[in-house]
């Protein structure tokens, strides 16, 4: 029996990211079809001053799409594959740790693989 | 909130279960509450009624938010009232409706319902929580079109008379914390409003997002409280910061006028003497 049309989507999509985000996706976890490169879109990302932060966790409570994660020294990183550059987080920060840092651009390519000014 | 220090969220689980979000918008202010109480959940349960305001938080195929979400929509009756718990979260638009009938339902039958109303701030789309008279969405009349054409619903969710009723917002989370604990220990029918600051549809910038939140909150455009047992408890203090604050967080709507200003500042003073404050 031929499976529905989301079905047969799903499983394009699950082959096209490889079977690492297959287990993730099965496991409920969320990763980008475009793989680990982050969103070609985002303007600003997150960049942490570790001398002022004191770990409070606040960036990461705040963060609305769950794109901070503690590391194993106890400090915060963004997650590039899910963060939206929003700037939530250094908005809450207690001691001013976190700052906007403007995102690379890209490489532009032509139709033939050139880079365009 | 003043017996808690700045190391709290660590204390937090650390275990996300709301892990989508692809589909919100930069700073949303409802992707931030529904991961601020599947925290304060803790394993505690799922959302198995999550409809309208939710879905676009569960992400898309293939990667869609199961373990936090079943997507089915809101009820009069729900077929699993013999469950202990059952938690609900939807939006104050189609879903007000069905989400009122189903917390009167429970009420009668005596199930433990905890549902979550998501308010969007701004308001500006057409659905049945608002009056006759609401401009349509291509032609938003600006701020005052949250407050002046809405229907109270809150009040329309009180007159259900639940066992626990609170309302809250993502820019003070450890108010929603306590609050979602409460709710579901309260052992029957709880509603919780959310006021859900949304930069695309107000037009400011994502990071204000929580500034927004916290100007209507303290300036009495809503109010934050607890009603339990009859007895209301103020959360957060309102009425020092002017409502003209929140008017000049967004700067990309229509400027009220002096009129309109006064209409607004009567309605935060309005908001606050409907709401009987007995324990502060």
């Amino acid at each position: 029996m031929k499976g529905s049309i989301f079905v047969d989507k799903a499983n394009k999509l699950s082959v096209k990211a490889g079977p690492q985000s297959r287990l993730r996706a099965a496991a409920g976890g969320m990763t980008c079809p475009a793989g680990e490169t982050g969103f070609a879109w985002r303007e600003k990302r997150p960049a942490w001053d570790l001398q002022r932060c004191f770990k409070c966790g606040m960036c990461w409570l705040a963060c609305p799409d769950s794109a901070i994660a503690p590391d194993g020294q106890g400090y915060y990183a963004s997650l590039d594959s899910r963060c939206k550059g929003c700037g939530i987080c250094a908005t809450v920060c207690l001691n001013d740790a976190i700052t906007m840092a403007p995102e690379q651009a890209p490489p532009v390519k032509g139709k033939r693989g050139s880079k365009v000014a | 909130m003043d017996r808690y220090s700045v190391f709290v969220p660590r204390l937090l689980p650390e275990a996300e279960d709301f892990v989508a979000g692809l589909r919100s918008c930069p700073g949303c202010g409802q992707a931030m509450a529904v991961r601020i109480i599947a925290k304060a959940m803790a394993n505690a349960g799922r959302f198995p009624y999550g409809a309208t305001a939710v879905d676009p938080h569960a992400g898309g195929l293939p990667y869609e938010n199961w373990p936090l979400f079943d997507g089915k929509t809101l009820e009069p009756a729900p077929a699993i009232s013999k469950q202990n718990k059952i938690i609900a979260a939807a939006g104050e638009s189609s879903a007000l409706q069905q989400g009122l009938e189903m917390l009167s339902v429970v009420r009668r039958d005596k199930t433990a319902l905890v549902y979550f109303c998501l308010f969007n701030e701004s308001g500006v789309e057409r659905h049945a929580g608002q009056k006759k008279d609401c401009p349509m969405p291509d032609a938003p009349a600006g701020i005052l079109a949250r407050f002046r054409h809405m229907k109270d619903c809150l009040a329309r969710a009180r007159a259900v008379k639940p066992a626990y009723f609170a309302t809250a917002c993502p820019a003070y989370p450890f108010d929603l914390i306590e609050k979602t604990a409460a709710a579901l220990a309260c052992g029957g029918p709880a509603f919780i409003g959310v006021l859900c600051p949304c930069p695309t549809g107000c037009l400011y910038d994502a990071a204000v997002s929580i500034a927004a939140g916290k100007s209507a909150v303290e300036a009495g455009l809503f109010p934050l409280y607890e009603l339990r047992q009859g007895r209301c408890k103020k959360s957060i203090d309102a009425g020092p910061v002017p409502v003209g604050a929140y008017v000049q967080l967004q700067p990309a709507l229509p400027k009220p006028g002096a009129k309109e200003m006064t209409e607004l500042e009567s309605f935060a003073g309005q908001n606050l003497q409907e709401c009987p404050f007995q324990d502060n």
